[in-house]
């Protein structure tokens, strides 16, 4: 039994696991760097310890020090949480072998679906459908239409030696195809000198919709339903939610089998999640693996919201040894739940993450409201890791009422002093397409400078009026002194431009 | 309850003669225009926490100072406020007498680049400082002669603190 966990991890994630051992009478273990001595993680664990300078790469990514931080405090296990080590395979097979209980799945199940193409052909084996794709041996445009016809259109040439959308065609109707080849060919040769081509099914907008597993050490294996994160600006998820709308209640029990398949195929145990694109909507959508996930997500409290389920707690069940104590039929989702990411970013000039002191930070409460924060007032956001600060939850009985829930809640969020991309996500969860639920993967994108604006007029006259309101170091009145010999300058206006240091 | 002033806030392209009254009414006047916006009342909580109420509508504001700028959270939206001194411009023409040079932030002296004695013209840096991993000189604000210097290179500066005292020309 896991008796004290070491967290290698930090912000939000790291607090989650942090409680989730305070319920479990697990002592916990926080690890930091020298810029988080006073972090939420830090400041909640039971014991801490510094493990290195304020860089990743010297502290929470140093395999090293954070199993010499386990020595030292006595730890027997170690969860880590979502980025920096969760995904590799090295770090689950020193902490095997230092004797610690990695809460996680085997190094052998995070190395065999790390790899793309490894993992594609494990999906493959196990019957869950991939997206239809062939290098065709015959490269001739007999050959490469052969495989066209077996793939179907539309479809993406792609050149087979790389990537960057060189010698890259969407091709929609066989009539276009043997142009586009012979124009992909060419591109292709020159830009990698290998002219061969790959022939893959276009999704024309498809959904990301990802499936929660569990699985234990008895080879049982359940799945908790969708998440529906097609809100992703770049690739980074912005909003997730459980249910997806845009899937039938037979997709998503063939989509459930399918993850299952798959997490069993490599003997997977702790929680997962298997992504897939979605193409087509009602009874006639397609899914197609994407990738497995073989860690805890970000947006699990959104299956949690739906479940009922302790995610966190369920993976200590299971590195317990414990079997998983339902099955696939004892498990229902209720309801609706949706997630918001709140980022350190600035939407006005590019998204560019933002650094600096919290200076004042307020949670919204209510029914059907969860917080998972990283930050607290007063804390700083440090300039060396990931942006998120806070996970905001709004579940609700209804897709509406949770959407109405989370705008009210983010409405009365507070967080000043580094900028965050509140405003925009209120935008966002008014957009049309969004309330309708008519949103594939390239919706963000495509919609992010609409939703990028100033405030209007009214508040911002508003802000100037609380502004001018707040007591203290309002201006003197004249300004500064004007009689005497010594007047101080006011030191900004003897700045000059700043400059990076040479 | 605030004490009464009237500065100038400016926020983005916005900006306005904001009048606060002592009875909690604050009167915006945004520049450019003839007339007053309707009154705001407001009503300080504590803790940066106001009550705004605003032609039969009301809500909840928060705000905090950072430095010379205040930050504004009202209904889901951020403001960065900059304020002035109302009603005259701030003095800042040249006087006579010495005028003395501060960092505006805790800040590492990288470098002193002038000596007593010395001349310098406007704009001319005097020291080169170093904060949030970013250098910024410190400039003459006008011409005149170095009176002397409060500083070293290397040495740890608090904002306040005179770095350079300068003489300056005659009215």
């Amino acid at each position: 039994m896991i008796a004290r966990l070491l967290v290698a991890n930090r912000g939000e994630i790291a607090v989650r696991i942090i409680r989730a051992c305070r319920e479990a009478g697990i002592e916990s273990v926080a690890v930091c760097s020298e810029a988080d001595e006073g972090a939420p993680h830090a400041v909640l664990a039971d014991h801490l310890v510094m493990i290195g300078p304020a860089p990743a790469a010297e502290s929470y990514l140093d395999i090293g020090r954070l199993l010499d931080a386990a020595r030292a405090t006595g730890a027997d296990a170690v969860h880590p949480g979502y980025g920096f080590l969760s995904e590799n395979p090295a770090f689950a097979a020193a902490c095997a072998d230092a004797g610690l209980t990695f809460v996680g799945p085997t190094a052998d199940a995070i190395e065999r679906m790390g790899s793309k193409t490894g993992a594609r052909r494990i999906a493959e084996a196990a019957g869950v459908p991939v997206v239809p794709g062939a290098t065709p041996a015959d490269q001739s445009p007999a050959g490469l239409r052969a495989a066209a016809e077996h793939v179907g259109y539309p479809l993406l040439l792609k050149a087979s030696a790389g990537g960057g959308g060189k010698g890259m065609r969407v091709v929609r109707t066989a009539g276009e195809f043997d142009e586009a080849a012979g124009a992909a060919r060419r591109e292709a040769a020159s830009a990698f000198g290998d002219g061969t081509l790959y022939v893959e099914r276009y999704l024309e907008r498809p959904r990301h919709v990802e499936i929660q597993v569990l699985g234990d050490h008895h080879g049982a294996v359940v799945h908790l339903f969708e998440r529906e994160c097609s809100v992703q600006r770049r690739h980074q998820k912005v909003v997730e939610e459980s249910p997806c709308l845009a899937i039938t209640a037979g997709l998503r029990a063939r989509m459930g089998e399918a993850a299952v398949r798959a997490a069993q195929a490599v003997g997977y145990r702790s929680a997962g999640t298997i992504e897939f694109l979605v193409d087509g909507t009602g009874e006639d959508a397609r899914f197609y693996f994407l990738e497995m996930n073989t860690r805890l997500q970000v947006e699990h409290p959104v299956t949690e919201a739906v479940t009922g389920v302790d995610l966190v707690r369920a993976q200590f069940d299971i590195a317990n040894g414990q079997p998983l104590p339902w099955t696939q039929p004892a498990l229902t989702q209720r309801g609706h739940a949706i997630e918001c990411r709140i980022y350190a970013e600035d939407p006005a000039q590019g998204f560019v993450p933002q650094a600096g002191r919290v200076l004042l930070y307020r949670e919204p409460t209510g029914p059907g409201l969860r917080i998972d924060a990283g930050i607290v007032e007063g804390a700083e956001v440090p300039v060396h890791y990931d942006p998120l600060l806070v996970k905001l939850i709004a579940a609700a009985e209804t897709r509406t009422g949770a959407i109405e829930r989370a705008r009210a809640a983010l409405r009365q969020f507070p967080i000043l002093g580094v900028r965050t991309n509140v405003p925009f996500l209120l935008r966002l969860l008014s957009h049309p397409a969004f309330l309708a639920a008519t949103i594939d993967t390239g919706f963000l994108d495509r919609e992010a400078a609409n939703l990028v604006a100033p405030p209007a007029p009214a508040t911002t006259h508003l802000a100037l009026a609380v502004a001018a309101s707040l007591a203290g170091a309002v201006p003197a009145p004249f300004g500064p002194a004007t009689t005497g010999t010594a007047a101080v300058h006011d030191p900004w206006s003897a700045l000059g431009d700043w400059s990076r240091p040479a | 309850m605030t004490t009464p002033r009237i500065v100038t806030a400016r926020a983005g392209d916005h900006a306005a003669r904001v009048d606060v009254r002592g009875d909690g009414q604050v009167v915006v006047r945004p520049e450019g225009s003839p007339t007053d916006l309707p009154p705001v009342r407001l009503t300080y909580l504590g803790h940066g926490r106001f009550r705004v109420w605003h032609e039969g509508w009301t809500t909840l504001a928060y705000a905090v100072e950072d430095d010379d700028r205040r930050w504004v959270f009202v209904d889901g939206e951020v403001v960065l406020v900059d304020l002035e001194t109302g009603g005259r411009p701030r003095p800042r023409a040249a006087r006579a007498g010495t005028d003395a040079l501060s960092a505006p932030m805790p800040a590492t002296v990288v470098r002193v680049l002038v000596s007593p004695g010395q001349a310098v013209t406007r704009g001319m840096p005097l020291v080169l400082l170093e904060a949030m991993k970013m250098e910024l000189p410190l400039r003459a604000p006008h011409d005149g002669v170095v009176e002397s210097i409060g500083c070293a290179d290397g040495d740890l500066v608090q904002p306040g603190v005179p770095l350079v005292r300068l003489t300056m020309p005659a009215a």
